[in-house]
């Protein structure tokens, strides 16, 4: 496979989060790492552009955030799902695949030589 | 959604548009937090501090640009909008000062008039109305049956005899005025004091704001307690002295004990004015001298409270039960029976038997607010104008900013946006503005009223209720007239090709005469006549009242009331003592001295009818009833010649009548009634007689006939009149009038010289006798409306060639390429000049035409208003319509000139 990093297409990171998020609560480094690790470091993510997309989320209500306290002892942000969230993950999730089912399909198509 | 995620939500949305900083405060926190975790990482990789530093920023991104976009997500999409056009709003603003300037000093006017007129009437007349409507009162009228006049107050009987009536009566209650000197031992003033029943506050469902009011025993004629009820403005003018209730006060001869005081701002059932203490009805007689014991005493105005379920109509219509009370009343009136008439309390007439004279100020508040509203929408239509010229000239940035994608609605919502700022900034400045010029009327109406008789009620205007209706009239005014402009230049097909109007049309099309877009300046123009006119109709009114045939000459003229029954003086010195007085003021610089009962424009005239002594009448009238109510005045000898009345035959009183020391008892009496009494006979010689009178009755030789002076503002004609000698009808209360080149200066002296000769009597008003007529309250209700509808229509003309002005700029700057085609192509500038000045003189005479008919529909309107003007007064009409065609020309004239000095070049290349 390649290692070759791959630009985020728009749209998927609020799948991304989602998805992070449904593997328990976790403040926003967390999510990045979490999102490198899942992807081999496959996915170009400027780190910081992650707190819009939480803020917007949180704003829909489909994530909720608390203060807490971080494994290193320093207070943090954490966010978890919210039982619209969870829908909605569900709802991507099955858009995504259902359109990477149908792209692969497409491509799958016999060349002519 | 579920409650909890509701709640959630809105507590997001509170924190975002509301608790901005700790969203803030937050969010930095938390990417600070990612940042020191990344540089950690990066340390623990084997970095250098710094390095590992800068690898983290870099690996974060542009934490600037995260920011925003999370403090974009916190706040609603319509905010972040709103936000953005106003802000747009505002720099656009800002960079065209002049046309904000004259927006907002626009709006400002017309809110700002609005705003006073408003606070005027909604004391004035809704306060009052609300108040009657809400306690269900009417004002009880006495007629006889069978007759369209002949009113007559009640009496006492009558008074106690209607309490009786519930059957539509649920309470009555009643009142006379009197005229008395009031005040502490030593400053007593001649003011209006109100002798009342118990119920009288009740029935207003009014509370003392100290003490009690009074029990039905105090008010019961004959109970003689002398107990009074202060105004809470007669407290003031005291200096709001300590312990007020539990005092004294002296009213004419007796002193009374303060049980109360009304609350402020509380005048009675009347508006704006009213007296200044009330006594029980049983003290009438001490103050008075109306002893309503007695059954003929017909002195008291009834007002009653209607039974819960009657209106004023319904009730007229089941008063016969009360009619035959009245009818029962000992001792049968020999006149006829008579009946009761119901109406609405009169808020501005201080005790009138009859209802048919009114000051009408319910149409004068309702005109007002009309008319003043008729400026916010001139004001308006104003604004319209320059919004859509501007709107015009903008149109290369609308129409840009319509193809990038935006739609109508939003860029819509941005002009209106403009406009409301503009009006807000204008409800601002009206509010300063209203403030000042209602701190300027309460001073000037303070000043004017000083020396009156009543209490006049001008509360401060300015309070939470004016500011909310200031808002709603901004808020209103920018809904109605920036929505059309802004509509109107966003309409797509106006739009044919961007690539043209960046090039420049050449606007051929609107050099027409007129288009549609001239509407709302027509229309204004018209209202702008309207509102013209009927300034012009007002201030001739205050002419017509400052130059009416007075009959007297009040210049040249000091003046003393004098009453000498508030003094410890024998009555029977009291002539001697005038006598002395008038001998000892003929002081240096004085060029004559003179004592009268009474003076013209006081209010205080008594009516006494006049008969010839022999029981002759004129042929054809009936002897029986030939008797003439007539003005009585009791006057010295050389009053009539120092005061300027006109002795048309005949002679003045001499020495002796004058002083009463002999010679046959004479009289002078006016022209008017010299007719009535003797036709065309001659009437010196003859003898006319007083019913009446007591001591002071019989026969009295006509020795002089006058041209009677007149006696109020309102009056048709000056009343007839009798003037007697005071030597031989003497008179108590007395007007010492004093002849002096300038009565101001000469004030002091004759106030030092009564305290020398005249120790002892109580000097209850000491002015220039021109103050009875310049400070007369009709006059300055006369001068008043003159000023109020002077500003409305100096508005109105400022506004119209405002209008007049933005407009036809514009227009000039729009056609800077046709004008500066037709120039290269040979137009001399004259013609320029002439082809614009044509155009507004035609919009001018449009305007007018259009304008014509309002306001002569306005003068209709006002014209029950008017002090002796035609409401059809074509003069004031052609000069308004002068003035405003002057106007208009010359708001043209300026851009047109501009206009003549396009240089066809530079105009062709560039727009």
């Amino acid at each position: 496979m390649s290692t070759m990093r791959q630009e985020l297409l728009q749209g998927t990171l609020d799948l991304l989060i989602l998805k992070t998020l449904s593997t328990g609560n976790l403040h926003g480094w967390d999510i990045a790492k979490r999102i490198a690790v899942a992807s081999s470091d496959r996915l170009t993510l400027k780190q910081g552009s992650l707190y819009p997309a939480l803020h917007r989320l949180e704003n829909r209500g489909w994530i909720d955030a608390e203060w807490g306290v971080s494994e290193a002892g320093r207070s943090a942000k954490f966010y978890r799902l919210t039982r619209l969230g969870r829908k909605q993950l569900d709802d991507e999730k099955e858009y995504w695949l259902g359109f990477a089912a149908a792209m692969t399909s497409v491509l799958a198509m016999e060349e002519s030589p | 959604v579920n409650l909890a995620e509701f709640f959630r939500w809105l507590r997001l949305r509170w924190r975002g548009l509301f608790q901005r900083r700790g969203h803030e405060q937050a969010m930095n926190d938390e990417m600070k937090f990612h940042l020191d975790m990344l540089i950690a990482e990066n340390v623990a990789a084997g970095m250098a501090p710094e390095e590992a530093r800068s690898a983290a920023l870099r690996e974060f991104g542009d934490t600037a640009t995260y920011r925003e976009e999370c403090r974009d997500s916190w706040r609603p999409a319509f905010v972040t909008g709103l936000v953005g056009d106003f802000a747009h709003a505002g720099r656009l603003l800002r960079r065209s000062p002049a046309f904000t300037a004259v927006a907002v000093v626009t709006l400002a006017l017309g809110i700002g008039v609005n705003a006073v007129v408003f606070s005027l009437v909604r004391d004035s007349v809704l306060r009052p109305l609300w108040r009657d409507r809400q306690l269900n009162l009417a004002t009880l009228y006495n007629a006889r049956v069978g007759t369209e006049r002949s009113f007559r107050f009640f009496s006492h009987p009558e008074f106690l005899a209607l309490q009786d009536a519930t059957e539509v009566f649920a309470g009555v209650a009643a009142m006379g005025f009197q005229d008395a000197a009031i005040g502490p031992e030593d400053n007593l003033q001649r003011r209006l004091v109100a002798f009342v029943s118990a119920d009288y506050f009740s029935l207003q469902a009014v509370r003392p704001a100290e003490g009690r009011f009074f029990t039905p025993e105090e008010a019961r004629p004959g109970a003689s307690v002398p107990v009074v009820v202060a105004n809470h403005a007669l407290w003031e003018r005291l200096g709001r002295p300590a312990n007020f209730v539990g005092s004294t006060l002296r009213i004419e001869n007796r002193t009374y004990t303060v049980i109360g005081v009304t609350p402020p701002g509380f005048v009675g059932l009347h508006v704006g004015i009213g007296p200044e203490a009330w006594i029980p009805l049983g003290e009438a007689v001490h103050v008075a001298g109306v002893d309503l014991a007695k059954p003929a005493e017909t002195r008291l105005t009834l007002f009653a409270r209607l039974q819960p379920d009657l209106s004023i109509a319904t009730a007229a219509t089941r008063l016969e039960a009360a009619d035959r009370r009245l009818n029962m009343v000992p001792p049968l009136d020999q006149l006829g029976a008579r009946r009761l008439v119901l109406m609405a309390p009169a808020h501005g007439d201080l005790g009138n038997p009859s209802p048919e004279f009114s000051v009408p100020l319910g149409l004068f508040g309702g005109m007002s607010l009309a008319l003043s509203c008729l400026v916010l929408l001139v004001a308006c239509l104003n604004l319209a104008n320059l919004l859509l010229a501007r709107g015009v000239a903008r149109q290369k940035e609308i129409a840009i900013r319509l193809s990038l994608g935006a739609t109508r609605w939003r860029v819509v919502r941005g002009l209106l946006a403009e406009g409301l700022l503009l009006a807000l900034l204008g409800g601002a400045l009206s509010l300063a503005l209203g403030q000042w010029s209602s701190d300027l009327l309460l001073k000037w109406a303070n000043e004017a009223f000083a020396a009156g008789k009543f209490v006049l009620k001008i509360t401060p205007f300015f309070d939470a209720s004016l500011a909310l209706v200031t808002l709603g009239f901004s808020v209103l005014a920018t809904l109605a007239f920036s929505l059309w402009p802004a509509l109107r230049v966003t309409r797509a097909e106006l739009y044919p090709d961007l690539k043209q109007i960046a090039g420049g049309p050449v606007r051929a099309g609107r050099s027409r005469l007129l288009a549609w877009g001239d509407a709302p300046l027509l229309v204004q123009l018209g209202l702008s006549l309207a509102l013209l006119f009927s300034a012009a109709l007002f201030i001739r009114g205050a002419q017509n009242a400052r130059r009416l045939d007075l009959g007297f000459r009040p210049a040249g003229l000091a003046a003393a009331q004098l009453d000498y029954r508030l003094a410890k003086v024998d009555p029977a010195d009291v002539a001697r003592r005038q006598r002395a007085l008038v001998e000892s003021t003929a002081l240096p610089g004085v060029s004559a001295v003179a004592l009268a009962s009474h003076v013209p424009y006081n209010f205080d005239l008594p009516n006494r009818p006049v008969r010839a002594a022999d029981g002759s009448a004129p042929a054809g009238t009936d002897p029986a009833k030939a008797r003439f109510w007539s003005g009585d005045t009791r006057v010295t000898r050389g009053y009539l010649a120092a005061f300027g009345v006109t002795l048309l035959r005949g002679r003045d009183f001499t020495p002796e009548e004058s002083e009463g020391s002999g010679g046959r008892r004479v009289a002078i009496i006016d022209e008017t009634l010299a007719r009535a009494l003797f036709g065309d006979a001659d009437p010196l010689g003859r003898e006319v007689a007083i019913d009446n009178l007591g001591p002071q009755a019989g026969p009295m030789e006509v020795v002089g006939i006058v041209r009677s002076p007149r006696n109020d503002v309102w009056g048709s004609r000056p009343p007839r009149r009798i003037y007697r000698p005071l030597g031989q009808a003497p008179a108590t209360s007395v007007f010492l009038h004093v002849q002096v080149p300038q009565p101001d200066a000469f004030l002091p002296t004759l106030r030092r010289h009564l305290q020398t000769v005249a120790p002892e009597t109580p000097v209850l008003l000491l002015q220039p006798f021109a103050d009875f007529v310049d400070k007369n309250i009709n006059v300055l209700l006369v001068q008043m409306a003159s000023a109020l509808f002077g500003v409305f229509g100096g508005i109105a003309l400022v506004l119209a060639a405002v209008g007049v002005f933005g407009v036809k700029a514009h227009a000039v700057a729009q056609r800077t390429r046709e004008i500066g085609i037709r120039i290269a192509l040979g137009a001399r500038p004259g013609d320029v000049m002439a082809m614009l000045l044509k155009q507004g003189a035609v919009q001018a005479a449009i305007g007018v035409t259009l304008g014509v008919g309002l306001a002569l529909a306005a003068g209709q309107a006002l014209s029950a208003m008017l002090y002796r003007v035609n409401p059809t007064d074509f003069l004031a009409l052609g000069a308004s319509a002068g003035l405003l065609t002057t106007a208009v020309l010359i708001a043209c004239w300026f851009p047109a000139r501009r206009a003549t000095k396009v240089d066809p070049l530079v105009a062709i290349r560039t727009e």
